[in-house]
């Protein structure tokens, strides 16, 4: 990936949210990290994307994904999850977000970003 | 035996002269004083025979005609005497010879019987009723027949028996034969008693009881009026006694004048009381056994089962079955032979074995089989036992309904366990995936973003150490979360509780079952103490013993059938329950004993590897261990030791 890009990161846990800020800074990227989808929510920045946990407490990865999109809001997703989980909370199909399973590769979620903007870009 | 009385005449000769055709024509002075006469002229000129009673003419006609024939005639008949007492005379007729050589005249000559003779008569008369005993007359008749022959002894003598209801109080008929009618009925169903005539109070007191005067006795009182209207005066009675000197009833003797007995006949009566006392025990063992006999038989119709009757070498002898199409073969084709040509070798071999136990200990002996009836198997149990001295009687049931329904409750409980398993599996992965999913993701995420900080120039020393930092944090992290599960699985929510270790290992065992009679595993026990108690879980346990059961017969399945035996064993030592689980089947490789207790190792096709993991750690968290070993010979032996309830060793 040529350019840093502008990134958020919503996590609840403390060392995955401080290994993903630490991985994609050193990738180049500027990043800004929430622990939950109310912080999020309550100072929504300008980022061209937004790495989202599934499992969030209180309000849920998705939940936070569908109120974005409801308010046009529409940036692009890239989900994470610690397990299958329970069917609710994963994202749906239709909501197009690339999603990956925990733990994953540096490439992989570089690969997952570089999708979900590119998707963005390329929509009509 | 003296019959007559003093008073009476005496019993002498007498002596009389008859004609060719029998008619009298002279008798003696003797003759006439016994016949209460002193005039001849009633007597000379009637026939001979007349003067007998009636049955005994034809004897009498026929000695007259042996002396008229020129040899000499005899004849035995009674005569009562008009003083009451009677008696049997001996008769012989002799003719006399005329001039001419013919025969003129006939002598007679009638002798009272004599003792011997007498006593002759009553022995044959004792042997009749005994043989009618023996033979199962019924009882009315018997003790008719005795009151018949104790009364032939004198005339003018009644006899009659009364029996005692179970119920000890009331009088029942027996025999009375010569006795009216009316007095016998009123007899019948009256209560025994101190007063009660003759008979009940026999019967009251158990001893002899002798009336002279029914009609001035206070004993009477109540049943006076109707004996002295029947004419009855004199009553003698002695209690019939069973050979546990319980009262059965009473043989009494009447006279219809006031009158004594004599030593003579009190002996008589007590020897008719005895006789009946056979009678009637005799009649109340046959009735117990026939009753005992029709209850055997309404058991065999009721009952399901098959039975057979067998020499000790294993000869069919008898069977008893409600249908034949029970039977393996059809009767001709196993009686009269050998249970080795008849039953396959091997469970002819099971049943010789325990017909020589149960032959050896008198205790029954219960075994387990199947066979293939009409094409399918079916399940039978059969208990044998000694029976007719060295016979063996063996009860065979079908228990195939009940033994498919456990075996169908073991395949469901496999099928629970199994699905418990999945399940718990499931969970404990799905925990585990979620719980170290993050600190892998941490430890994924800083090592590669230190990765990436390495190329950077400048070498951005501090975020490289804090990314190093924050990898060992996590995996430490990571670690911590797998020694959490480890503790929660082997802490769990184990109960303490003092179990019993044999109880404990039997439930395992009949738990077992349906599984080991599938796989056809035998099973023995080698158990230690009773009531040796373990501290622990019942159910953790259990589970572990039942995983060692279950392994065992796993290992065995591709042994020969005739060697799939399974030995539990418990035993107590330095403080230690122990739980032995031993096969003869394939045994442990020796490079995979040391990894046998591990977590997802399995040796076997199927299955999970997580059933010995399991058990361990259930050991383990009882403050006890499990080790595996191969057996000298064949097969493996797993062993668990276990802390003893409030022993030592616990601790």
């Amino acid at each position: 990936m040529g350019e840093g890009l502008v990134l958020a990161v919503v996590e609840d846990d403390d060392e995955v949210r401080a290994a993903l800020h630490r991985l994609l800074r050193s990738m180049g990227h500027e990043v800004r990290v929430f622990s939950s989808a109310e912080e999020f929510e309550a100072d929504p920045p300008a980022v061209d994307c937004l790495i989202l946990d599934v499992g969030l407490p209180g309000m849920c990865g998705p939940e936070l994904g569908r109120r974005m999109q409801r308010r046009g809001a529409a940036i692009p997703i890239v989900f994470i999850s610690g397990d299958a989980g329970p069917p609710r909370e994963r994202p749906a199909p239709d909501e197009g977000a690339p999603s990956l399973a925990k733990p994953f590769d540096a490439e992989q979620l570089e690969a997952a970003i570089a999708r979900a903007v590119s998707a963005r870009r390329h929509a009509p | 035996m003296k019959r007559t009385e003093p008073g009476d005449t005496e019993p002498g000769r007498d002596c009389w002269v008859l004609d060719l055709d029998g008619r009298i024509l002279y008798i003696d002075p003797a003759g006439l004083a016994l016949r209460g006469s002193e005039r001849p002229e009633g007597i000379v000129g009637r026939l001979f025979e007349d003067l007998w009673p009636e049955e005994h003419r034809q004897a009498a006609t026929g000695a007259i005609a042996q002396a008229r024939s020129g040899a000499i005639g005899s004849m035995q008949a009674p005569l009562a005497s008009p003083a009451g007492a009677g008696g049997w005379w001996d008769v012989t007729v002799t003719p006399v010879i005329g001039a001419g050589g013919n025969v003129a005249q006939l002598l007679a000559v009638s002798r009272g019987s004599s003792a011997s003779r007498l006593e002759q008569q009553f022995l044959v008369g004792q042997q009749q009723v005994l043989e009618m005993i023996a033979t199962g007359v019924r009882l009315e008749e018997v003790l008719t027949c005795l009151v018949q022959l104790i009364e032939r002894h004198a005339a003018g003598m009644l006899c009659t028996v009364l029996l005692l209801d179970d119920d000890g109080i009331h009088v029942r008929h027996g025999a009375a034969p010569s006795l009216p009618r009316e007095f016998a009925e009123a007899v019948d169903g009256s209560p025994i008693g101190p007063r009660a005539g003759s008979c009940g109070t026999a019967m009251y007191l158990g001893q002899t009881v002798v009336v002279t005067d029914i009609g001035s006795d206070a004993l009477w009182a109540n049943h006076r009026d109707l004996a002295v209207a029947q004419g009855l005066r004199a009553c003698w009675s002695a209690p019939i006694l069973c050979s546990q000197k319980k009262v059965l009833g009473s043989f009494a003797m009447y006279y219809r004048a006031p009158r004594g007995p004599s030593p003579e006949e009190l002996r008589l009566i007590e020897t008719a009381a005895r006789m009946a006392s056979i009678a009637i025990e005799h009649q109340r063992s046959q009735e117990a056994l026939r009753r005992s006999e029709e209850r055997h038989r309404a058991t065999l119709r009721a009952l399901p089962d098959l039975m057979f009757v067998l020499s000790a070498d294993g000869v069919f002898l008898d069977y008893h079955v409600r249908d034949t199409s029970d039977l393996l073969a059809p009767p001709e084709a196993f009686l009269n032979k050998r249970m080795h040509d008849v039953l396959p070798p091997a469970l002819a071999e099971s049943f010789r074995r325990a017909f020589e136990r149960t032959l050896a200990t008198n205790e029954p002996e219960r075994l387990e089989y199947s066979l293939e009836m009409h094409g399918h198997p079916r399940f039978y149990e059969a208990r044998v036992v000694r029976c007719d001295g060295d016979k063996i009687l063996s009860i065979v049931r079908d228990i195939t309904d009940q033994r498919r329904a456990e075996l169908d409750a073991a395949a469901h409980r496999q099928e629970l366990a199994h699905l418990n398993r999945v399940a718990m599996l499931g969970e404990i992965s799905g925990a585990l995936a979620h719980e170290l999913s993050q600190p892998l993701t941490a430890v994924l995420a800083n090592a590669q973003a230190a990765r990436r900080l390495l190329e950077h120039d400048p070498l951005d020393k501090r975020e490289l150490i804090a990314a190093l930092d924050d990898v060992i944090t996590n995996d430490k992290r990571a670690g911590a979360i797998i020694d959490r599960l480890r503790t929660l699985l082997r802490k769990g929510d184990i109960s303490r509780k003092p179990v019993n270790l044999n109880d404990m290992t039997r439930e395992v065992l009949d738990l077992a079952h349906g599984d080991l009679l599938a796989r056809g595993v035998s099973t023995s026990t080698r158990l230690a103490a009773e009531n040796t108690l373990v501290l622990g879980d019942r159910v953790q346990l259990q589970q572990v013993v039942l995983n060692l059961v279950l392994n065992a017969c796993d290992a065995m399945s591709s042994t020969q059938p005739a060697e799939r035996r399974l030995e539990v064993a418990t035993a107590v030592a330095d403080g230690f329950a122990e739980v032995a689980v031993s096969d003869r089947g394939v045994g442990i490789r020796q490079d995979q004993l040391a990894l046998i207790f591990e977590p997802f190792v399995t040796f076997r096709e199927q299955g999970l590897g997580l059933g010995l993991a399991i058990s361990r750690s259930i050991v383990v968290a009882h403050q006890g261990r499990i080790v595996a070993e191969n057996n000298v010979d064949r097969g493996a032996t797993f062993r668990c030791f276990l802390p003893l309830a409030g022993g030592a060793g616990a601790g």
